[in-house]
This record gives C-alpha cells, structure tokens and sequence, in this order.
C-alpha cells in the first residue's frame, strides 16, 4: 500500500528560517511576537528589558500550542526581547516569528534531535529609533 | 522619463526588502548565531552529535508515515494503518488487537500529538486500554476422559477462542504531558528559568553595548564573542549563568523521574470465551495493580480474582492472589563492596483457592525478608528468612524451624575471586 507523508505540524509551516540578531524599528510600528511548541507541553514566557535590563512581562502561558502577543509601544531606545520554552518531554519542536507591521522579519526555529536540553530560550535586538 | 505606478511599486517593494535585508558585518565563518552564542556563554561545544536527555513518556508509538485515510477511510486501508501502527499483531495462529483507543486516534490524526490542547483533549482515553486475541491455542486437559493429559488444541477459526483485557489507569499518571504533571515544571523550575532567560538579554545588550554594529546584524562575530567571553569583568556573571543552569537540568531530572516513577493504580478485567469444550473452560479476572517507584526503592501490589467457569462436571473454581513487593537500596555509602549498600526485599503474597485441583492448600500465605550484601564486584551474600502458613511451602530454604526458613548463602566469601 502506497504511504504518504504525515502533514507538516505548525511548527514546520511559516517557510525559511530568517537569521536576525536584532531588528531597527520606528515607535509607530506594531510589533507581533509569535510562538509555537508541537509535540510536548511546553511553559512558554515572554519578556521584553529594556536598556537598563528592567523586564516586563509579556506571556507566561503553559500547555499552549500557540503563543502571540503584541508588543506594547516603545519610546526610542534599546530593547531585547526575550522568550523561553521549557519542554516537557521529547519529542518536541518550536516556531518563534517576529513580524513587523505584518511583515515577518525573524524566524527561528528549533527541535528535539538537535537540542540536548529542555529549555530554549531565544532573543531579538530591538533598536527603536525615531 | 515617466514611471508607471506599476514599476514604482516594484521599485519600493525592492527597496523596502534591501531595507529589512540583514548585513552580514563579519567575516566568512565567523557568524555567531544566537543558539551558538548560547552554547558559548555555557561553555558548550558547538553540536556535532545529537543526544536526548529525557524521552517521551506513554506517548504512543505510531509511525510517522501513514496512508491517508481522510480521503479514503476503507476497511483495507483501515486495516493496514492498524498494522503500521502495531495496533494489530499476529504470533502463533493468534491476532491481537491493540484496544489503545488514543493510538487508534493518532493513527488517524497525528496533529493529536503535536497539539497540547487536542494532546489534553485524550486525557481519559489514555487512561483505557486493553487488548482482544482472536485464536491461538486452548489448555491442556484431559480432553477425552481417559486420565492422560492431552495437547491443547490450536482453535480452528479465530472466533473459537477470544481472550480479552480491558485495562483503565484509576489512580495517576506518568505521562509528562498530562496537565498534573507539566505544571510541575513551571512551579519547580519558573523562577530560576526566567531568570537565566533575562540574563540571555543582558549578555546580548551588553555585548551590543560593545559592538553597536552588530546589533542589528545577520550575527555576532565570534572573535568579538570570544573577547567578550574571555573579559574578566563578565567572568562571573558567566559563572553564575553556567551554575543556574546546571541547578535548572538537575531540578529539571528531579520532576521528570517522580513524574516517570509515580504511584499508578490500573483496574483490570478480563475473559477467555471458546465455543468448542474441546479447547477448554471459559475464565474471567478482576485484578487491581499498583506500580510506585523513587530513588532506589520500587513497589509493586497486585491484587487478581480469577474464576475458571464450570466446565464439562466440574465445579467453578475460584482464586484470588494478593501480591506485594517492596524493593530499597539501603546503608549506601557505609557498608557493602565500594560502599554500595545492601538491597532489602520485602515479599509478601496471599492466596485463597476454591475448587482448585493441584494447589497443595486451599490458603497460602507467605513473607519473605530477603537482604543481598554485595562483597565484590561478581559475588553477593544473600541473606532470606520466610513465614509461610504451611511448612511444606518452606522447602527450598536451607534451614526450617517451625513455619519459618532460613536461607544463607556464605559460598562467595570462600570461592576464589577470578
């Protein structure tokens, strides 16, 4: 009997990976922050700092598939946005978008075979400029 | 020259994605990428290999390729998708059927898997399990009456025999997945994970701090990574990054294994039906099985009511057996061979027969304390003392007073040690 490939999990789909250490963006631009765990049950949070390193919190949500937030609006400056996943089992693979205005511009991803531990944490520059 | 609006837009389409293109500012393979500036803060090497940690627990084991049976859910492919998944096997003339209704699912929707929410949807079922044997083989028995034991029958179509099992998880989970145990993750290792996660934004401001054209950059380049590493002012702040997070793994290998190894209760119930006497009475079991495990010691209680219907002139015979085992590692690091401790078991079991023929006695009972010295690497001194209710069920111990037997057994600590 003729086999045929399962169909891609949520985390395969978005296309190619896109390598960014961090991004320049204007205060007016809306900034969406998205994530995905398929396989396992992951805790995944999400803060941004700010340059002095003070965090907010943007989502702390575990036994979501999905994850997505929208960054509140920043004043000129430096940003780093953080995010982590801490996987309960294996296997398990993870999606991070970043998309500006709608445009993604950061794509990573990651998975079980090719990480030795169960937490994955992930950053992106922001430079705010005006 | 006139532009039509058609090629501005190109023009500004292209533009625009020069503008978000990112610049490579370091030299060939010198890219840092933000997994391998991790990996470098943790003075790991770069992976060559994959290794895993920690494994699924109870997740089934359904093949990643599979035929597609939302276009064509025929009974032929359904079938064949049942094999791939092992929910169907064939041994001896027998076929089983895997009653794992959440395998069953996944076969048919892999996306069960890979979502949590759909994942926790099939809590319950998980719980339900079970497996029916069509065919196989009868008992041996006096099949013709002339006092001689014969051969079981092999059952001629797979209706004339049917064994069957059905198993539901009452009492616990060691499934990492299920909602009573993920959260242990988050409520153990939260604080200190979130803050190694803070800490990775630091290091990559600070380092950008240093390097402001690399900020918004393709990557980091590792000669500034490594200088930035190597800074004794950022010395100990690694440190610390590098000792939080062997605590996490270490924490994170503690939750796993009380999860892996938690007490779990299963009720079970189950059959043998034949349609020919010729193969043998029909039988039913009720049991209950506990299943516990921590560091060193595990613990193992069943409980089975088995019933042998009346058959041919015989009367309905009836049994129930209650099992307990409690294994532990115990004085480790004070006695034994390379101070391994010594291994105490504690057995007990119960047993009641009515209108069993062959059992010596209509109630058994017995404990045994059994206690396993290691003195080298190949030889251990066991050390066993049993109770039992009838002293004809002591005879293989090595002395016997009363209803109790002693077993010892000093013949490692003279046999010469290869």
């Amino acid at each position: 009997m003729a086999k045929k490939k399962a169909a891609p999990s949520v985390c395969e789909l978005g296309g190619p990976e896109i390598q960014v250490m961090g991004i320049r963006i204007k205060p007016t631009d809306v900034v969406d922050f998205n994530a995905w765990s398929c396989g396992s049950s992951a805790n995944i949070t999400v803060d941004i700092l700010d340059s002095a390193g003070t965090p907010t919190p943007l989502a702390n949500q575990q036994g979501a598939t999905h994850v997505g937030v929208t960054l509140p609006a920043l004043v000129p400056g430096d940003y780093v946005l953080v995010w982590s996943f801490i996987q309960a089992s294996t296997p398990w693979k993870t999606r991070v978008e970043v998309a500006v205005n709608g445009t993604d511009r950061f794509r990573h991803r990651k998975d079980s075979s090719t990480s030795a531990t169960p937490f994955l944490r992930g950053f992106l520059l922001l430079q705010v400029v005006p | 020259m006139r532009w039509s609006p058609r090629l501005l837009g190109v023009v500004a389409t292209l533009a625009s994605s020069l503008a978000l293109a990112q610049v490579d500012v370091c030299k060939p393979k010198e890219g840092v990428d933000q997994d391998l500036f991790q990996l470098k803060l943790l003075r790991l090497p770069a992976p060559s290999t994959t290794t895993q940690l920690d494994k699924q627990a109870s997740a089934p084991a359904t093949s990643s390729v599979s035929p597609d049976l939302v276009s064509a859910a025929d009974f032929t492919r359904l079938l064949g998708l049942a094999v791939d998944s092992g929910l169907i096997t064939e041994s001896s003339g027998a076929t089983t059927v895997n009653l794992n209704f959440f395998s069953a699912i996944a076969a048919l929707k892999p996306e069960v898997l890979d979502q949590q929410e759909l994942y926790e949807k099939y809590t319950n079922v998980r719980r339900l399990g079970g497996s029916i044997t069509f065919g196989g083989k009868g008992d041996s028995f006096d099949q013709d009456g002339d006092g001689v034991i014969d051969d079981p029958k092999t059952a001629e179509s797979a209706g004339d025999i049917l064994t069957w099992e059905v198993r539901y998880r009452v009492y616990g989970s060691r499934d990492r997945r299920d909602k009573q145990n993920y959260r242990k993750f988050r409520a153990g290792l939260g604080a200190v994970n979130d803050e190694q996660t803070r800490a990775l934004g630091e290091f990559a401001q600070k380092f950008t701090a240093k390097h402001p054209d690399q900020l918004t950059a393709k990557y980091f380049c590792k000669p500034d990574v490594d200088a930035f590493l190597a800074d004794p002012l950022n010395r100990k702040a690694i440190d610390e990054f590098i000792a939080r997070e062997a605590a996490l793994q270490q924490e994170f290998e503690r939750i796993a294994d009380e999860i892996d190894n938690a007490l779990i209760v299963t009720a079970v119930i189950g059959g043998t039906e034949r349609k020919d006497d010729l193969l043998g009475p029909d039988k039913r079991l009720y049991a209950v099985r506990a299943s516990y495990a921590r560091r060193e010691t595990t613990f193992e209680g069943n409980l089975d009511y088995n019933e042998v219907k009346s058959f041919r002139s015989a009367p309905k015979q009836e049994s129930i057996k209650l099992g307990l085992s409690y294994n532990t590692t115990r004085m480790r690091g004070l006695i034994g061979f390379q101070e391994q401790g010594v291994l105490v078991t504690l057995a007990a079991n119960y047993e009641k027969y009515d209108n069993v023929p062959d059992v010596a006695h209509d109630s058994i009972a017995r404990a045994n304390l059994k206690v396993t010295i290691p003195v080298t690497e190949n030889v251990s001194i066991p050390l066993s003392i049993t109770w039992a209710n009838h002293t004809d069920l002591l005879v293989e111990e090595k002395e016997v007073r009363g209803n109790i037997g002693f077993t010892y057994d000093l013949s490692g600590l003279i046999k010469p040690v290869p």
